[in-house]
């Protein structure tokens, strides 16, 4: 890719100006490591800001450290920013972070640019489960398992599919999310036809849309534990998610069990994704985009494609919906922002790799 | 160490591919497996490895069947060095060669600063110390190869296992990969197991050679006994004239093909 090309030339420049002895010290450029590191941290303390009602980043901060140091501050300030902006924030970073750690993972475990929560057919299973417990009147945590093991079942379909005959091609395991997309989504109608129109169908609708407009710190305790650890997990199979990219034989040879380590990759990355909509809904592309933004900088290596994706997924959607709610008067769905990002960059993405692997 | 496999038998559905195939080879020796397309040589290395199941029959590492031996302990002894295929992904030639220490790591565990050295010095001990930075899908295909074997070399194995490293290189590359191999089992004392296309190289390179043909025998010995005119023919169906050549003092073994024979 013609950018991750200049951007390896360019550390290998700034190395050889280091020298030698600099480049064992430090390793790599560190200010885009740093940058990348605080990212999530900076826009969060901007973003709180934002709004019809604006609050500076010095008075964010002290408004935030408030409870620790004492000091008066405004109500109205504090009620916006602890009450409204902050447990959507938290929301946006976890969601952010989440989903683009699955969608780097799924691309490695199935060295595929493409695969990702939404194309493998994971997030419309995970919707299906969630829907169905709805349905049942079930309680939250019930919705979130329930939506897990529907999304790990999609996941499944679709590696079974596109398995058949032995090759498992980029473009057929796209084709197979599709398919198995498409019956998802079929039976979350089903589900929708049968509800009850005036209460279970209204929740139904309503959560399908999502939005992060609802976040409350009750929700986020309700799903964090999930999401967090899945990203844990992943975090610390990083290494093994590079040898899960080569063919299977080789990654065998490596050493590793193979078909454990997927199942747990898989799983994790279910769970994160799974997790993440039963909080806000579905939020499509941000697993796609994020892990490639990672590694137009880093390069493939998952060691610092991981860390790099949790850092980027959180800030970017944090000023996504920072945009969704500040940009008309209006709301509108984060979904379709990112999709309008997204999409376009996905058809780059396929005219440009063809067939090719990661 | 001593890796042999016992009456090895294995079956594709109702085809039988590989019959009572029985061999071994002990530290500092090459092997070469020898055999027309399609016969079963690269089924033969799966079997071995413990990718695909024997239908009946062994594989034992110093006595020990592989079967009852644990992933992480097989592949400190063993390294496996596939075809190269372009279609490699974006990593680093030292990010791919590191991925060779995998077996000695624990699960959650990271490569160490250690571990960095080891693939540098076997990036070194076959010379692409150079590559390190390149990407491996900008590699030309005897680069990508010799980054393969690097990262075998990297678990510092007992035993290198090469399906077809020579093929798709040119005449350069094929010789260096072949020398590489060579040096490897004289000086570290590594044994090595090579699928080859090419008869002249097992004659230059191994001390055994087995030859596995379609009708389901096969022949197995000291690579000069086995490599012979009648063996030849019996497996591939062609004519061949093996010859010697003296050169600076040393006979060099040449092998002509000369016609395709009619199946008897």
């Amino acid at each position: 890719m013609m950018t991750s090309t200049r951007f390896s030339t360019l550390r290998v420049k700034l190395l050889s100006f280091k020298g030698e002895r600099a480049v064992s010290l430090f390793g790599r450029v560190r200010a885009v490591d740093a940058a990348i590191a605080a990212a999530p941290l900076l826009a969060a303390l901007i973003c709180i800001g934002i709004g019809r009602y604006s609050v500076s980043v010095p008075e964010t901060v002290r408004a935030l450290m408030s409870p620790l140091t004492g000091e008066e501050i405004e109500p109205l300030t504090m009620s916006v920013i602890f009450g409204i902006r902050l447990p959507r924030i938290l929301l946006a970073l976890i969601v952010g972070g989440g989903l683009s750690v699955a969608g780097a993972s799924f691309q490695a475990l199935f060295s595929n640019p493409l695969a990702t929560p939404d194309t493998l057919g994971v997030a419309t299973g995970a919707s299906f489960g969630a829907a169905v417990a709805l349905l049942m009147h079930a309680n939250m945590l019930t919705v979130q398992v329930s939506a897990i093991a529907f999304g790990f079942a999609a996941l499944l379909a679709t590696t079974s599919i596109s398995r058949q005959g032995g090759n498992n091609s980029i473009v057929m395991v796209v084709l197979a999310g599709i398919v198995v997309s498409a019956l998802f989504q079929a039976f979350l109608s089903l589900v929708q036809y049968l509800a009850n129109p005036e209460d279970t169908l209204p929740t139904i609708t309503y959560w399908l849309l999502g939005s992060m407009a609802k976040a409350n710190f009750k929700s986020l305790a309700r799903g964090l534990p999930f999401i967090a650890t899945g990203v844990a997990l992943l975090f610390a199979l990083r290494w093994r998610l590079n040898v899960l990219s080569l063919q299977e034989d080789e990654a065998k040879s490596m050493g590793i069990n193979v078909k454990n380590t997927r199942l747990a990759v898989m799983a994790a990355s279910t769970m994160v994704t799974a997790a993440g909509i039963s909080l806000c809904g579905q939020v499509g592309w941000i697993g796609l985009l994020v892990p490639h933004m990672s590694r137009m900088i880093y390069g493939g290596d998952n060691r610092r494609v991981i860390p790099a994706s949790i850092c980027l997924g959180g800030a970017l959607l944090v000023i996504i919906d920072t945009v969704a709610r500040g940009a008309t008067a209006a709301e509108i769905p984060v979904s379709v922002l990112t999709a309008v990002i997204g999409a376009p960059f996905f058809i780059l993405l396929l005219r440009k790799t063809g067939g090719a692997r990661l | 160490m001593i890796f042999a496999v016992e009456n090895g038998c294995f079956s594709f559905k109702e085809n039988r591919v590989l019959s009572d195939i029985s061999f071994s080879v002990s530290s500092g020796q090459v092997m070469s497996v020898l055999g027309p397309n399609g016969v079963g040589k690269t089924t033969l290395l799966r079997c071995m490895m413990g990718f695909l199941k024997w239908d009946s029959g062994a594989t034992r590492i110093d006595g020990r069947e592989l079967q009852t031996m644990r992933y992480g302990e097989i592949w400190k002894k063993i390294a496996y060095v596939p075809q190269s295929k372009n279609s490699y992904l974006s990593f680093t030639a030292e990010e791919m060669v590191l991925m060779g220490r995998t077996a000695h790591l624990r699960t959650f565990a990271q490569p160490t600063a250690e571990d960095k050295k080891m693939a540098l010095r076997s990036m070194e001990q076959v010379g692409i110390a150079r590559l390190r930075f390149k990407k491996c899908n900008e590699l030309s295909g005897g680069e990508l190869q010799m980054v393969l074997i690097a990262r075998a070399l990297c678990a510092s194995p007992e035993l290198l296992v090469l399906d077809e490293p020579e093929s798709n290189l040119d005449f350069k590359n094929q010789l260096i990969v072949l020398e590489t191999i060579a040096k490897l089992s004289k000086e570290s004392g590594i044994a090595a197991i090579v699928n080859t296309h090419y008869p002249a190289h097992a004659l230059k390179l191994s001390d055994i050679a087995l030859i596995l043909t379609h009708s389901g025998t096969s022949y197995y010995g000291p690579t000069e006994k086995i490599v012979s005119e009648v063996n030849m023919r019996d497996a591939f169906d062609v004519r061949v004239l093996i010859h010697d050549v003296l050169f600076e003092n040393r006979v060099l073994k040449n092998v002509i093909p000369i016609s395709v024979t009619a199946k008897a």
